[in-house]
């Protein structure tokens, strides 16, 4: 690591609005689809996200009961690789902007 | 008996009563899907990832369904290979094995369903298009991957 620095200090924090699109994050969408499993997609959301059983199945019951649940937020690029590994999946995943 | 057997390096799948017939036929139901224009299943297997944005979406199409395609010809491969060897009884599954069939499982009960055009939850009970064969594949499936998953979140555990 290296060693520590004085850095300058800041007087002209950017708006939000003035952040480039790989700055924002993406809402990762998982939409119902009556064929899927439950078990299947708890599984698939343990799979792809690390999430315990307890938070998979909340997710996935959400996506039951309400058509669809975000599943997870992220800068584009990681968005779109859980995009298409939801896909290979075969899940119903959509990305939209946060 | 179970179809699957969790071992702590492997599972053992053990094919029984119509399970090599209902899988070579999922197999075929896959190979066929998009032959025929407008195939329902076709649409069901390629999902857009940006449905409101057709620049954003053509351009992940451009990066992503080339590999998707490949990852998913790689997993019917595996699967063809797993069911040449279960012909002779029960066969040990690898990890990216088990993960295959349960992908490609998924992939054609999703395009059966398409196919028979579920769109609502309750499409498994009663005696709701007991007769047809399409059907009757789906549901055989439904229960063979029902018995998969269990495995493999059993195994995940461990």
């Amino acid at each position: 690591m290296p060693a520590a620095t004085i850095a300058p200090e800041r007087t002209d924090a950017p708006e939000v609005e003035d952040r480039p699109d790989h700055d924002r994050g993406w809402n990762v969408v998982v939409w119902n689809d009556p064929v899927n499993l439950m078990s299947y997609v708890v599984l698939v959301f343990r799979r792809v996200f690390g999430y315990s059983e307890d938070k998979a199945t909340r997710l996935m019951l959400e996506v039951h009961h309400e058509g669809r649940s975000i599943v997870n937020t992220a800068p584009r690029e990681k968005a779109e690789i859980d995009c298409y590994t939801l896909h290979r999946y075969a899940l119903w995943a959509t990305i939209e902007r946060v | 008996m179970a179809r699957f057997k969790v071992l702590p390096d492997r599972i053992e799948m053990r094919p029984m009563g119509d399970d090599l017939l209902a899988l070579s036929l999922m197999q075929e139901l896959l190979a066929s899907v998009g032959e025929e224009p407008d195939d329902p299943a076709a649409g069901r297997l390629s999902v857009a990832a940006y449905p409101q944005d057709g620049d954003a979406q053509s351009e992940y199409e451009r990066l992503m369904n080339p590999e998707l395609d490949r990852q998913r010809r790689m997993d019917r491969d595996a699967v063809a290979s797993v069911l040449q060897a279960a012909e002779s009884g029960t066969v040990d599954l690898t990890a990216p094995e088990a993960e295959a069939l349960l992908m490609v499982l998924n992939e054609a009960r999703l395009a059966l369903g398409a196919r028979l055009g579920i769109v609502d939850d309750g499409w498994d009970s009663g005696d709701r298009r007991a007769s047809d064969p399409v059907a009757l594949l789906l549901r055989y499936l439904t229960g063979y991957q029902d018995d998969l998953v269990r495995a493999l979140a059993k195994r995940f555990e461990t």
